[in-house]
């Protein structure tokens, strides 16, 4: 098999283990991730300047910016690799990141880490496992199922420096869903993959929703958008924006409706419509209606309101959105 | 406080550290220079004794022997020799401890505290630093905590540090059993064995050393250069500190010649595990407080 995998997880791991290899009990705190006004300097480098972050549980949260915006570092003190300087960092409502309380309980794909190069990728992974707090056994068919999920079995034995970029992208991102995790944090996952890899990982991190929580770090806002249900934009080392990518992106505010060439019939439409704003975007040819979502009347009642119009006028219809994209949004936020 | 788990942590990544060494080429060639540095030595050495036999031999007038051993062997044994080593000796307990051991034995002994902390120093002075620096500590201490990484690694380092030594004391006993007549195997073995925990405690103090150095170093190319100043640092402190002792500043001296593994050396060769253990004890505490003074430091350090 080559290549990203989807594969059933072996629910033998049904309980989580914990630092001291017992059971995680007692209710759970309603938010994964919290920071607050976190700063952190490298030197004359502002990285963080006060980010205010919250990661819901069971979400899988996109972190977007531009390079240099804080978005490893934001990942680096939420793992406890950079300390902040100031602010307070929360996992699960248990304080910061602590070894003894979060052992096999956050999972992370660092950017620009390296496997150990003469180390077989199999006896990696188990050493990963064990660490985590499992057994002997159950850390074998763990690497083994992570070494699956990358699609790289038949090279198990291989030393990682005989691998290509990608496997060893691959098994980098395999390795932060061995064990139960209940946060991971997926620094860049598709950069350097091949479409049909990239792809395949992002419907592995869907298939992950409200079993844990993830977050997502990318350049990529299209991807974010396809895979994110939340989202924060950081941009000079703030949260610029924040919230549900649905809210973010307007998706139940506005309806785009694009027409092809001939009748607009802009008037029966904003007829129909009353109550509702109805722009007219020339340029684009672009139909940009904005409502109140309520109970009973969403997003789709707006569109089939204004569908059922234009096409009694004969307007030809060429595209319709929810709301903007994520991409236009942060552009027009930066 | 280190619990169940920290500990366990701690013999993985040491069993860890150990396996990748075993299989990093660098360590390979370093540890194979060291093993043939061993067998050259012990072979320089028996060609020596030879050498000697043959000139007294000449001397005498007598008939050269095929193999050399046999004239050493007669000479260490006589009376004269026994009384020209207890003189050079304060201590009669040491001289007579170090005539009941083979000349083999005392020269591994020798040889391997000269240079072991050399190979100490060139195998673990980058073994944190260069996991840094390729960020692949990011996969390991998101699962354990960084005092139990740096304790592992180290640990791992000294567990290679005795194999290696063990080695070579087998390295010696084989060259002696071919090139010396009158070889016995047994007191040499024993030997060997008396003088290797010694030797990987002495070792221990290095590593250290080596992680006090070398663990916060921006790179393993600054690792490597500072953990070398640092045993040379050591050397010329033990050596001040030797020859002042009883100078004007003799007790700071003192003082300071305590906190350098070799000052302690000298003191590994006294007889019986009773003589040895408290210079032991505190080799062991030496490394363990560098290990300390450099993990405060990093624990506090980005990654």
């Amino acid at each position: 098999m080559s290549g990203f995998c989807r594969l059933e997880r072996d629910r033998s791991l049904a309980t989580r283990v914990d630092g001291g290899g017992g059971v995680m009990t007692g209710a759970l705190a309603p938010i994964a991730l919290s920071l607050r006004g976190v700063t952190k300097r490298f030197g004359a480098i502002r990285a963080l300047d006060g980010v205010d972050l919250e990661v819901p549980r069971g979400a899988v949260f996109g972190l977007v910016g531009p390079n240099g915006a804080g978005k490893t570092t934001t990942f680096g003190i939420a793992c406890g690799y950079v300390r902040p300087d100031g602010g307070t960092v929360d996992l699960f409502g248990e304080g910061p990141f602590d070894p003894s309380k979060h052992r096999g309980r956050v999972a992370v794909l660092p950017q620009d880490a390296q496997l150990g190069r003469d180390i077989p990728l199999l006896d990696q992974l188990v050493y990963f496992a064990r660490l985590q707090g499992l057994g002997k056994q159950e850390a074998r068919s763990q690497a083994g199922w992570a070494l699956e999920l990358a699609g790289v079995t038949s090279r198990a034995r291989a030393r990682s420096r005989t691998l290509s970029h990608g496997m060893l992208k691959r098994v980098a991102i395999a390795q932060a869903f061995i064990g139960e995790a209940e946060l991971v944090l997926l620094d860049e996952p598709t950069s350097g993959l091949d479409p049909v890899q990239a792809e395949r990982i992002r419907e592995h991190i869907v298939a992950q929703r409200h079993d844990r929580t993830v977050v997502v770090s990318s350049h990529n806002l299209n991807e974010i958008e396809a895979v994110c249900d939340h989202v924060a934009m950081i941009d000079h080392g703030r949260a610029v924006l924040a919230g549900t990518v649905a809210a973010i992106t307007g998706k139940n505010e506005e309806v785009r409706i694009t027409l092809a060439e001939g009748p607009v019939p802009l008037d029966m439409v904003k007829t129909a419509l009353a109550g509702d704003s109805v722009d007219w975007d020339e340029a684009s040819r672009t139909l940009v209606i904005r409502f109140v979502s309520r109970p009973g009347r969403g997003a789709e009642d707006v569109i089939g309101q204004a569908l059922r119009t234009l096409l009694g006028h004969h307007a030809r219809i060429s595209q319709v959105v929810k709301g903007r994209s994520l991409e236009r949004t942060y552009l027009e936020s930066s | 406080m280190i619990g169940p788990t920290p500990f366990r942590d701690m013999l993985l990544v040491a069993w860890f550290e150990l396996k990748e060494m075993l299989r990093t080429r660098r360590a390979l060639v370093v540890i194979a220079l060291y093993l043939l540095g061993g067998l050259v030595a012990s072979r320089v050495f028996v060609g020596v004794i030879g050498r000697l036999e043959d000139v007294a031999a000449d001397m005498l007038q007598t008939t050269r022997t095929a193999t050399p051993g046999a004239l050493t062997r007669q000479v260490l044994h006589s009376d004269a020799y026994r009384e020209a080593l207890v003189r050079l000796f304060p201590n009669r307990n040491v001289a007579d401890f170090l005539l009941g051991l083979p000349p083999i034995v005392l020269f591994f002994a020798w040889s391997s505290l000269a240079f072991v902390p050399f190979l100490i120093m060139m195998t673990a002075a980058d073994t944190v630093t260069q996991e840094v620096q390729d960020r692949g500590i990011r996969f390991v201490v998101i699962r354990t905590g960084r005092v139990e990484f740096v304790l592992g690694k180290y640990l791992g380092q000294a567990l290679l540090m005795s194999f290696v030594v063990l080695l070579t004391g087998f390295v010696y006993l084989a060259v002696a059993w071919r090139g010396l007549q009158g070889f016995e195997f047994w007191p040499t073995l024993d030997g060997i064995l008396i003088f290797w925990p010694r030797i990987v405690v002495y070792g221990f103090a290095f590593v250290g050393l080596a992680g006090l150095c070398a663990m916060n170093a921006r790179s393993a190319a600054v690792a490597r250069a500072l953990s070398f100043v640092g045993l040379t640092v050591s050397w010329v402190l033990g050596e001040m500190a030797y020859r002042w002792s009883d100078g004007i500043f003799g007790a700071a001296w003192t003082a300071i010649g305590f906190l350098v593994p070799f000052s302690h050396k000298a003191a590994l060769w006294r007889p019986g595990v009773a003589g040895v253990l408290p210079e032991c004890a505190v080799l062991v505490a030496l490394g363990l407080v560098y290990l300390s003074v450099g993990l405060v430091m990093f624990r506090r350090k980005d990654l």
